[in-house]
């Protein structure tokens, strides 16, 4: 044990050194359990404002929740995972990873959007713009 | 080193610094991101499911949200929450040498990971006794089926079958990640103790880490996109929510 690593030579064991301290988890945590008692009012807010339709509701929730699970997941990305203090190997690894999953999903829902389905008589994106968030 | 005279506590020192050259900090913690990378996929494909049948049947998907028990599923995600915060004071302590604290901190971790699957057995064990699990016909009868009148087949509204589907695979695929992640940590505890992790070589155990804390990241995906995505009535009525299921 006495043998500790020295001084790290390259940017990519930076994170070695670095001990994430007991306030950041703390802090952090504190963070996501806010955002987590947010994410459980969003329902009963959502009812609250009155929106006209079915779609816009359904459509505002799935905004508000994503947007709050995003923010979650950085934080327990950038600190509780330490990507915040590891080297540039490292976060390009994570954002070429995300960006792969990105595409995935985009070019799925490309084909799902247009699709037509000929037992249908109108095509989705009419349908789709009508009451998106009113 | 090799012509020392060993003893109990010195040999397993001896061991441990046999493996010296082969402790590569970088090169592991690299390799545990590609594989957590892998795992972004699995439950990314599942994910990728679910969002297409949302998109496709958003009623029935509200529908389905709104029958699952969101208080259990809440508490499910503090149990997690702190579930994290300990595995890394674990760790946090860990580096700082102070071993039994950091064993504390693992078995803390293993308690609420256990507490986490008795949580969701009770949220699963009144679902099986409605007849709610993947294949039942009692699901299929009363959400897959719409007959007119004269007892025709009109649609087969497979929405809510989906939902249900999804919520069981993703869910239980999830449950089988914090078990392994419980059996993982355990295995820490050992390697603590017999002296394979020490807090100069301390990178399994900040992997074991990483592993946990994906688990809780994609909770943090499946809570609300399962449990809360389903839509109240507005009080003036604006609109009232459609009607789900051929007969109920």
């Amino acid at each position: 044990m006495s043998d500790n690593v020295a001084a790290p030579v390259d940017n990519d064991a930076r994170g070695e050194t670095h001990v994430t301290p007991v306030k950041t988890y703390l802090l952090v945590g504190l963070g996501l359990v806010v955002i987590t008692i947010l994410s459980l009012l969003v329902p009963k807010t959502i009812q609250l404002l009155n929106l006209s339709s079915f779609d816009a509701a359904f459509n505002l929730t799935f905004s508000l929740q994503m947007a709050l699970a995003l923010v979650k997941a950085s934080l327990i990305i950038l600190f509780y995972m330490h990507v915040k203090f590891e080297g540039i190997t490292l976060k390009a690894f994570m954002l070429i990873a995300l960006g792969i999953v990105v595409v995935i999903f985009l070019l799925t829902f490309f084909d799902i959007l247009f699709r037509w389905n000929p037992d249908e008589n109108m095509s989705m994106i009419p349908m789709l713009l009508e009451h998106t968030f009113v | 080193m090799s012509d020392m005279t060993l003893q109990g506590g010195a040999s397993a020192s001896h061991a441990a610094s046999d493996h010296h050259d082969t402790y590569d900090y970088v090169g592991s913690k690299m390799g545990i991101w590609l594989f957590l990378f892998t795992e972004v996929l699995l439950f990314g494909g599942l994910f990728l499911l679910l969002a297409v049948y949302w998109f496709k049947y958003p009623e029935q998907f509200a529908y389905g949200s709104a029958q699952l028990k969101h208080s259990w599923g809440a508490v499910n995600t503090f149990v997690l929450l702190i579930s994290s915060i300990t595995i890394g004071l674990s760790l946090t302590s860990f580096k700082r040498g102070k071993l039994s604290a950091a064993q504390r901190y693992l078995v803390l971790t293993i308690l609420l990971s256990v507490l986490f699957m008795v949580i969701k057995f009770v949220e699963w064990i009144p679902k099986f006794q409605d007849g709610i699990y993947p294949g039942s016909s009692e699901l299929v009868e009363k959400y897959g089926a719409v007959h007119d009148e004269s007892g025709a087949l009109l649609q087969r509204d497979q929405g809510v079958i989906m939902f249900y589907g999804l919520y069981f695979i993703m869910t239980g695929l999830h449950g089988v990640h914090v078990i392994v992640g419980a059996i993982l940590m355990g295995w820490m505890i050992y390697q603590i103790r017999t002296q394979m992790v020490t807090p100069a070589r301390f990178v399994r155990l900040e992997n074991v880490g990483l592993y946990w804390d994906l688990v809780h990241l994609v909770w943090v995906f499946l809570f609300p996109f399962f449990y809360f995505m389903f839509v109240l009535a507005p009080p003036d009525a604006g609109f009232s929510l459609p009607a789900i299921g051929g007969h109920h």
